[in-house]
């Protein structure tokens, strides 16, 4: 039930070589590590691949990961594939949409419209667009309000399907 | 010059036969790896009451792209690796660092290790090897990696 911090926060670049293959490097650091402070280190360390590797850095990404080492059980029947499509509206007038895994059934209308006056749905609505929230679209813009709510299925990978469902 | 993005979010949620999705999304500007944190471990509670899954994962990741992109330097493959072994300060705890399109002209060549094997003093690689081991840099269980232990090329598909 309780998340916790992996021992490290982990850096990944990603090198290009001259016929576009890309390729990553990984290290890692403490995850008490501020990012500021890993980040000074990574200049330093991307000079030096720089100048040993002949493939060029193109971009690089700092993550931070906590993670659930004894979770409880998934409801019984949920599937990732369910998902709750969540439309909202940005300031700037563009859109955002979040997919939540497994939607309950219970805050669907038999449509496949998620209730918008289900006080659950309403609830994660309030989450993402209430003033203070962090939550923003993928330029930063902030989210204001939701556009649309709905249930949509994809498609199940071949690793999804149940390990039983051969006749023989 | 690196161009920093949005601060970046990603749930991982598993379902009953244990198969994995990801929720991801972006934060303001100026959003700080602690305050992101903090706003994923609240959204989770929003999320459990409309979702049958359990979320078992969140990150955030701060990511930046090199703006204009820079031509490699040379021919070397990337496939064509570098994999460099380091000790942590902890016995018989290691690291591995595997870096990309690392040219043949940095390996030894005498000895049963020619052409395979990084030659370590010389200074380009002397240089990565310091600040690998500058005490910041770790393996992926928290063990500081304090020493060089050995360096060869290898190809990878």
């Amino acid at each position: 039930m309780a998340f916790t911090n992996k021992p490290t926060a982990q850096l990944t670049y990603v090198l290009v070589d001259n016929s576009g293959s890309r390729s990553t490097v990984v290290f890692h650091v403490p995850f008490a590590t501020l990012a500021a402070v890993a980040l000074a280190a990574a200049d330093t360390l991307m000079a030096a691949l720089g100048a040993l590797s002949d493939c060029s850095v193109v971009s690089r990404s700092l993550t931070y990961t906590q993670v659930d080492n004894a979770p409880v059980a998934a409801a019984a029947g949920s599937r990732i594939e369910e998902k709750g499509v969540f439309v909202f509206n940005l300031a700037n007038g563009l859109k955002t949409r979040f997919e939540v895994p497994g939607v309950k059934d219970s805050i669907l209308l038999q449509s496949g419209t998620i209730d918008r006056a289900n006080i659950l749905v309403a609830a994660f609505v309030t989450a993402v667009t209430d003033v203070g929230t962090i939550f923003a679209g993928v330029d930063g813009s902030d989210i204001t309000s939701l556009d649309s709510a709905y249930q949509r299925f994809r498609g199940s990978t071949v690793n999804m399907l149940p390990s039983d469902r051969r006749a023989i | 010059m690196l161009v920093t993005r949005n601060l970046q979010w990603r749930l991982t949620a598993r379902d009953a036969s244990l198969d994995s999705g990801l929720m991801r999304g972006t934060f303001k500007p100026g959003t700080s790896v602690e305050d992101g944190l903090s706003a994923l471990t609240d959204l989770r509670g929003a999320l459990s009451a409309i979702s049958d899954c359990v979320f078992v994962r969140q990150s955030v990741t701060i990511a930046q792209s090199q703006q204009p992109k820079e031509p490699p330097s040379g021919a070397t493959r990337a496939s064509q690796v570098g994999a460099f072994f380091f000790a942590g300060e902890l016995p018989d705890r290691f690291g591995l660092a595997r870096v990309p399109g690392i040219p043949a002209t940095y390996t030894v060549d005498s000895d049963c290790g020619a052409g395979i094997v990084i030659e370590a003093s010389d200074p380009t690689v002397a240089a990565l090897i310091d600040e690998v081991t500058s005490g910041i840099w770790c393996n992926p269980f928290g063990t500081p990696l304090v020493s060089f232990v050995s360096a060869y090329i290898r190809e990878e598909s």
